[in-house]
């Protein structure tokens, strides 16, 4: 997957408008950065790569880049 | 053969309209996206699993050719019984009349239990212990939740559900099993048990990172390792039981997985590609039930005519221990 397209997902995830995150933000400065979204990243991996996260590995992403790192390793 | 299953809601509902006006960082469509719950009822003070379990039973017995003097086994699966001691399923025998020639035990399971009891009441038919095994199912989580905690409360609703099973023509099974305690502190009520007694420090309330409120006498839900074991364990146990079933997905006429919420079962039936049309989802007007899910769901699924004789029907439960079983059933 391109990463304008994964960032695009991801602005689904934290109910963001469409290009709004550019890719170096801090999760913990991301309002809506909680539980849910934590859900939507987890079925955002497997739907897009069949990668099965688990909330530790999201937990230890301190920006989106590592976290788009997690859920498309080619990207 | 399951042969009827009746249900039973609590007259008291909370609407995701009265949720929203509790939480207002949360919207109405917010909550009904993530959920697919409209609404949920939720028991009232002083009214029990075991009430619901009856209230379930005595519109099955109204309801079906099956009376309580025909039931030789009494199943009751909760994690909300009326008492320590004694077993709530004697309680229930007694009051709902059936004979003292019965058996009668409970099992302590959630959202995997309704299949567990049916595995555990085809194994008492099919080993000539039983003929007719009534299989009852009530929760009220709601008494477990603080009232500050919106990651359950849109979630969980009460109910209780009555299923009599017994010999027939359709067939029971096979079925697969699992469990995995390494998940136990997930989903749990952490005080009030002989491990951890509730007490004075139990019940000081903390907030969460998302800030949710609960004190140690509270259900706590993680969510995304819920989320997580789900993604593992239910197409795992869908293969298994399709391969001890010798049948393709596309073999199988219907889909009842245990109803958490629709972001979920959406999710799961798209991962494993089972069409629309073959997966029931109702949860809008109940909400996640527990154990009671599954037999709400497919009594609601042979009233709208979607459910009829003659399917292949594939069961799937799974939630807190954490524990999962999956059930090929014929209607």
């Amino acid at each position: 997957m391109e990463k304008t397209e994964l960032l695009r997902e991801l602005d689904g995830v934290f109910e963001l408008e469409a290009g709004t995150l550019q890719g170096d933000e801090v999760l913990d400065d991301i309002p809506t950065w909680d539980s849910m979204a934590m859900v939507g990243v987890i079925a955002l991996a497997d739907r897009i790569s069949g990668i099965k996260l688990n909330p530790r590995q999201i937990g230890a992403c301190t920006t989106i880049q590592e976290l788009m790192g997690l859920i498309s390793p080619q990207t | 053969m399951i042969r009827a299953i009746e249900y039973y809601l609590p007259e008291t509902v909370v609407s995701t309209a009265d949720l929203a006006r509790e939480f207002p960082e949360w919207s109405v469509e917010k909550i009904d996206a993530k959920t697919g719950i409209c609404n949920r009822h939720i028991a009232a003070e002083g009214e029990t699993s075991s009430d619901l379990a009856f209230a379930a039973a005595s519109r099955l017995f109204a309801s079906s050719a099956c009376s309580p003097g025909d039931i030789d086994f009494v199943l009751f699966c909760t994690q909300s019984p009326d008492y320590f001691l004694p077993t709530t399923a004697c309680l229930l025998q007694h009051r709902l009349g059936i004979p003292t020639s019965a058996g009668a035990l409970d099992f302590n399971l959630g959202c995997s239990g309704f299949v567990y009891g049916l595995g555990l009441a085809h194994g008492l038919i099919a080993s000539g212990q039983a003929s007719n095994v009534l299989l009852l199912t009530g929760e009220t989580y709601s008494k477990f939740l603080h009232p500050r905690d919106k990651s359950v409360r849109t979630i969980f609703g009460d109910a209780g559900a009555a299923t009599w099973i017994s010999t027939g023509s359709g067939a029971m099974g096979p079925f697969v099993y699992g469990t995995d305690g390494a998940g136990a502190e997930n989903l749990i009520v952490p005080t009030g048990g002989f491990r951890r007694p509730a007490t004075a420090e139990s019940a000081m309330l903390q907030q969460d990172n998302s800030g949710n409120f609960r004190t140690g006498d509270n259900l706590f839900m993680n969510g995304g390792e819920i989320f997580s074991f789900t993604l593992h364990a239910v197409p795992a146990a869908v293969s298994a039981l399709l391969a001890k079933s010798r049948l393709s997905l596309e073999e199988v006429d219907l889909f009842v997985f245990h109803q958490a919420n629709r972001y979920m079962l959406d999710h799961l039936r798209k991962s494993l590609g089972v069409p629309a049309d073959k997966f029931i989802v109702h949860i809008a007007d109940c909400g996640n039930t527990v154990s009671s899910t599954i037999p709400i769901a497919l009594h609601e699924a042979q009233s709208a005519g979607k459910l009829r004789p003659g399917m292949k029907v594939m069961l799937v439960g799974f939630g807190v221990g954490y524990s999962w079983a999956a059930a090929m059933v014929e209607f």
